[in-house]
């Protein structure tokens, strides 16, 4: 290994000096110049300025442990406590301005102001404290009437709220239907009704003139059905069959209407039904992709060549002048022997005025009946139907039943049925008060999706370059 | 000439409106109309012609009366629904900031509306109101068995609760249970209020399910319009009744229980148990509305609805202190609530187990208990001096408006079945004597005015009773006179006998006379009318004879079934 040699360096530059660590004598220096800074050196000041003396620990006794000291300065964090009331006097903020070094600063302060002794001066200075006065005395007034206002708006504020804003979860306790208004008819008495229907109108307390036919329901049927005799929980056989013959129409009725969907849609083969068309269907549409199917064609095509068309010759046939003219003598022998025969039965008809009379009659109380039957079925579907609003028909729930061998008879073990607030919903709807919804179902976007082209190069076939 | 009409400028086209035109003239989201419409009672209609209420086209659309429309804008709730939409954004954007001050403060000024006018606008009087109850109670109750849901604004059920409890109540001290009905879906109860009647159900307490197709929301929104109605109504009963609103029990409930909740709750619970009475007003005449209809009754002299009236009023009568004798005392099994409720209303005094619920006045060992309902098939140890009953018999008897024999309600024993109230013979049909209750209770008043009608018609007819008398009289001499032959006979004949009282059936005169003139009614029926009449005769007719039929039916079986009983009774006294 060889040896390091000492450098070759300049002395005379001062660039090229050796460099000696002085970071402790730096150190001891501001060592004691915050010494001074915080009560001087403390090698020059007394004992007694240093320490103290423990008498709470006196020398014989055991140091306090860790853990008696955690004992001793217990940490409850379960109760907060409470934050000690801000003293404006001792803020930090201000604090951190005031000089905290305790060396003296050097000279006198230069900012203080020397009192000038001459007259103008004192006069300046007198009319100075005079505004400052006045000024102090109408800011204090000023104030004065802003606080005032504030806590009258204040008072007003809570006494509407407790006047009006109770919590409409709190029910209300005053009679409804006898209470009159004694606000509003102040008011009307004071500014004449006009202004008062404008006032109202303001503050939207004015009674809007109902229309009639908001009292009415929508329909005539009973928002609670009375219960069919078979719901109840220990049912006669009789009731409970009536019941469940009932809920048995209903289903039976379904099925015929899905039934008749079926009849009427385009008729659905059966397998077997369908294998023959199949077959030929891929046999027209293969024709000619395959050899032996060729074959056959050429075969066809020879066959062909042999045979004569297969439908009759059409030959045009056209009638003489002769034979058109016959044709309208007769359609002209026709007509008059309709209107002969018509004639007659009308010429028949006059003796027996009677019973056509007889006839019409029975005919437009037909007519009436039937006019009357309709505007009772009107009538029925105008007062108990069920209307159609929007897109959607209303559809009737289940009944609620027990089956057979559900019913238990005993009150413990009784299977209850259906749930109230489904029966509600429907009833509703059924009353034509609520409109019959089918619930959205949430639309979700489809991903696109696409393969990188890095990705889509690597294929079956691919050969690294 | 006039100006040329313009097409769809009147008529249907501008009556009703769309769905979207309203909202967009509204300025309101879908599920803000909604509520809006809902609150108000606004319906959708169904026009005439669609295609002349859209213009010509004829698309699905839900239509509104444009007035309607027009009626809502001046709506001030409309501004609270703005108020809840910014309250709403504020709130989620604080909690977005974590500002948890800010957030309190705002839910301490959460905007809220009310509906005191719409309840007035709705029902104008206070009939119109109690005619609509049977879908708000129904709701009500519905919602008051609900759990804590997410969706349910907490404040509202309790509120619910509390409206259902006072209602209960009302029931119970006014004594207006009519009929009651376990049916598998629930509870059905009837009430007559101020001759209003009105039907409820309350569904049996099972776990909470919510149906997939209902709309939660629109539920709630009724919801929140029907406590309001009900808040209203509740306070106007119990103030009509001179009772004290909000309800308050007789008696301070304090326990040693009280000392694990608030004084309050505590009271709360013990009302909603239904076991103990409320608080009358103390000095109050309640109206009482019945009477005054029978003064009314009587000023006209309608006596037919006099005795109507009187009828129902004795019913009713009998009905409140039905159970007035009687001390329940229900078992654990039971559903309590509704027991409590129906016992309590028709005089009862009721008890349960402590740990059961709050509210029990006396133990299982109290001697006074007359009844107590079990519903367990064996009972090990029972007390002699009371009768343990099924469930099922306190509501037959409430139907029967009769304190029913228990020996078929028996624990253990099955049960004859729990017939409908709600089912209603009309007159004629064939009652198996299985049906008892209302139909009997009728009959049995029907017998009475029997009794008391001639002495009403006695005075009525003075005149024409006289006449009578003196018509009959030559009759019965007539027809002696014609007898005797020879002229010992005739002399013994002729003798002055002491004077008999002639016995007169008043009933049946009253009875003829009646047939007479309604003879004399049906002559002047017009013949078009008279067929009509002839009609309805004959198939009344034929009801009757069908009647007829399955009663001599069913005593021949009756019969039969005796003898057979008999005859196996003689056979086994043989066989021993």
């Amino acid at each position: 290994m060889p040896r390091k040699t000492a450098k070759h360096v300049a002395r005379n530059k001062k660039k090229y000096w050796r460099k000696i660590d002085t970071q402790d004598i730096e150190d001891q220096l501001e060592d004691v110049r915050v010494q001074e800074m915080t009560g001087g050196r403390r090698s020059e000041q007394p004992d007694h300025v240093l320490y103290h003396i423990d008498t709470e620990h006196p020398l014989g006794s055991k140091s306090p442990s860790a853990e008696e000291m955690q004992v001793s300065s217990p940490i409850i964090r379960s109760i907060p406590r409470k934050r000690p009331p801000l003293d404006l006097n001792n803020l930090n903020t201000y604090k951190i301005l005031e000089p905290h070094s305790s060396v003296q600063p050097p000279g006198s302060d230069s900012r203080q102001s020397r009192v000038s002794t001459s007259k103008s001066t004192k006069r300046l200075i007198e009319s100075e404290k005079c505004t400052e006065t006045r000024r102090a005395a109408t800011k204090k007034y000023q104030t004065a009437v802003k606080q005032r206002a504030e806590a009258l708006q204040r008072n007003a504020i809570s006494k509407a709220e407790q006047m009006e804003l109770i919590d409409p979860h709190v029910s209300q306790a005053y009679d409804l239907w006898n209470t009159q208004d004694d606000k509003k008819e102040k008011v009307r008495a004071s500014v004449g009704p006009a202004m008062a229907a404008y006032v109202e109108q303001v503050y939207q307390t004015y009674d809007w003139k109902v229309p009639k036919h908001i009292i009415k329901h929508p329909s005539k049927l009973p928002a609670i059905t009375t219960p069919l005799p078979g719901t109840s929980y220990n049912p006669t056989y009789d009731d409970h069959q009536d019941l469940l013959k009932k809920a048995v129409d209903v289903e039976l009725e379904k099925e015929r209407k899905d039934l008749k969907l079926q009849r009427n849609l385009p008729a659905m083969l059966t397998q077997s039904a369908a294998e023959p068309i199949k077959q030929a269907w891929l046999k027209e549409m293969s024709s000619g992709l395959f050899d032996d199917d060729v074959e056959n064609d050429i075969n066809g095509e020879n066959n062909q060549s042999t045979s004569v068309s297969v439908g009759k010759p059409v030959t045009i046939e056209t009638k003489t002048v002769q034979q058109r003219n016959k044709e309208k003598l007769q359609k002209k022998k026709e007509a008059l022997n309709k209107a002969k025969k018509e004639k007659r039965i009308r010429d028949t008809q006059l003796f027996r005025i009677k019973s056509i009379r007889k006839e019409v009659d029975k005919e437009t109380q037909e007519h009436g009946q039937l006019l009357q039957e309709r505007e009772i079925k009107y009538e029925n579907r105008k007062n108990y139907g069920t209307k159609k609003f929007g897109r959607y028909r209303f559809e009737e729930a289940d009944l609620d039943l027990n089956l057979s061998d559900e019913i238990t008879g005993n009150l413990r073990t009784m299977k209850a049925e259906g749930n109230l607030l489904h029966d509600r919903f429907k009833s509703l709807q059924k009353r034509n008060i609520i409109e019959p919804r089918v619930r959205a179902k949430p639309t979700k976007t489809k991903m696109k999706k696409y393969e990188k082209r890095s990705v889509r190069e690597v294929g079956p076939n691919y050969q690294p370059k | 000439m006039t100006k040329m009409q313009k097409k769809y400028k009147k008529g249907a086209s501008v009556n009703y409106t769309s769905r979207n035109q309203a909202l967009r003239k509204l300025q309101l989201t879908l599920a803000d109309f909604r509520r809006l419409c809902i609150l108000k009672g606004i319906y959708p209609v169904e026009p005439k012609n669609r295609r002349k209420a859209n213009r010509g086209r004829l698309a699905n659309k839900t239509y509104y009366l444009a007035k309607d429309i027009r009626f809502l804008t001046h709506e001030p709730i409309i501004d609270k629904f703005r108020h809840m939409k910014t309250y709403l954004r504020r709130l989620t954007k604080a909690k977005a900031r974590n500002e948890k001050t800010r957030e309190e403060t705002l839910r301490n000024n959460r905007p809220f509306y009310k509906l005191d006018h719409v309840v007035r606008e709705r029902y104008p009087s206070f009939a119109d109101a109690l005619r609509d109850l049977d879908d708000c109670l129904t709701l009500i109750f519905l919602f008051a068995n609900f759990p804590l849901l997410k969706k349910l604004y907490e404040p509202r059920l309790r509120l619910c609760r509390r409206l259902s409890v006072e209602f209960l109540h009302y029931v119970i001290t006014s004594g207006s249970l009519k009929k009651c009905f376990i049916s598998v879906k629930g509870y059905y109860f009837q009430v007559e209020i101020r001759g209003e009647i009105i039907t409820w159900i309350i569904p049996h307490k099972l776990g909470h399910k919510n149906p997939a197709d209902v709309d939660f929301k629109i539920m709630a929104t009724f919801l929140e319009f029907y406590t309001t109605l009900l808040g209203f109504i509740n306070f106007k009963l119990y103030s009509d009744l001179g009772l004290v609103y909000p309800p308050k029990l007789n008696f301070a409930a304090t326990t040693s229980l009280s000392t694990l909740c608030s004084e309050d709750e505590f009271s709360d619970e013990f009302l909603a148990s239904l076991g103990l009475p409320i608080m009358k007003k103390p000095d109050t005449n309640p109206v009482d509305q019945v009477e005054v209809d029978q003064e009314a009754a009587q000023l006209l002299g309608n006596t037919e609805a006099d005795e109507e009236n009187r009828r129902k009023e004795e019913e009713t009568k009998t009905l409140q202190k039905l159970f007035s004798k009687c001390k329940f005392f229900i078992s654990r099994e039971i559903p309590r609530e509704m027991f409590a409720f129906v016992i309590r209303a028709c005089g009862g005094n009721v008890s349960w187990d402590k740990t059961m619920c709050p509210g029990a006045t006396y133990d299982v060992s109290d001697e006074s208990i007359t009844h107590q309902l079990v519903d367990r098939p064996k009972l090990n140890d029972m007390v002699v001096n009371r009768v343990y009953v099924q469930p099922q018999w306190v509501f037959d008897s409430i139907n029967a408006r009769q304190l029913l024999p228990v020996d078929k309600y028996l624990p253990g024993s099955i049960l004859p079945p729990h017939l409908s109230p709600f089912v209603e013979e009309k007159e004629g049909d064939y009652v198996p004597p299985e049906r008892f209750g209302r139909r009997q209770a009728e009959e049995d008043v029907e017998e009475e005015p029997a009794k008391e009608v001639p002495s009403i018609n006695l005075i009525e007819n003075n005149a024409y009773l006289n006449g009578n008398l003196k018509r009959k009289r030559p009759e019965t001499e007539e027809t002696p006179a014609t007898k005797p032959a020879t002229k010992e006979e005739r002399k013994r004949s002729m003798r002055v006998e002491s004077g008999q009282v002639q016995n007169v059936n008043v009933s049946n005169i009253v009875k003829r006379k009646a047939d007479e003139e309604k003879r004399l009614r049906e002559m002047t029926i017009p013949k078009k009318q008279k067929r009509l009449y002839d009609k309805i005769k004959f198939s009344q007719k034929k009801k009757r004879q069908e009647v007829e039929k399955l009663k001599r039916k069913r005593a021949d079986y009756d019969k039969a079934a005796k003898q057979e009983a008999t005859n196996d009774k003689k056979k086994q006294m043989k066989l021993s």
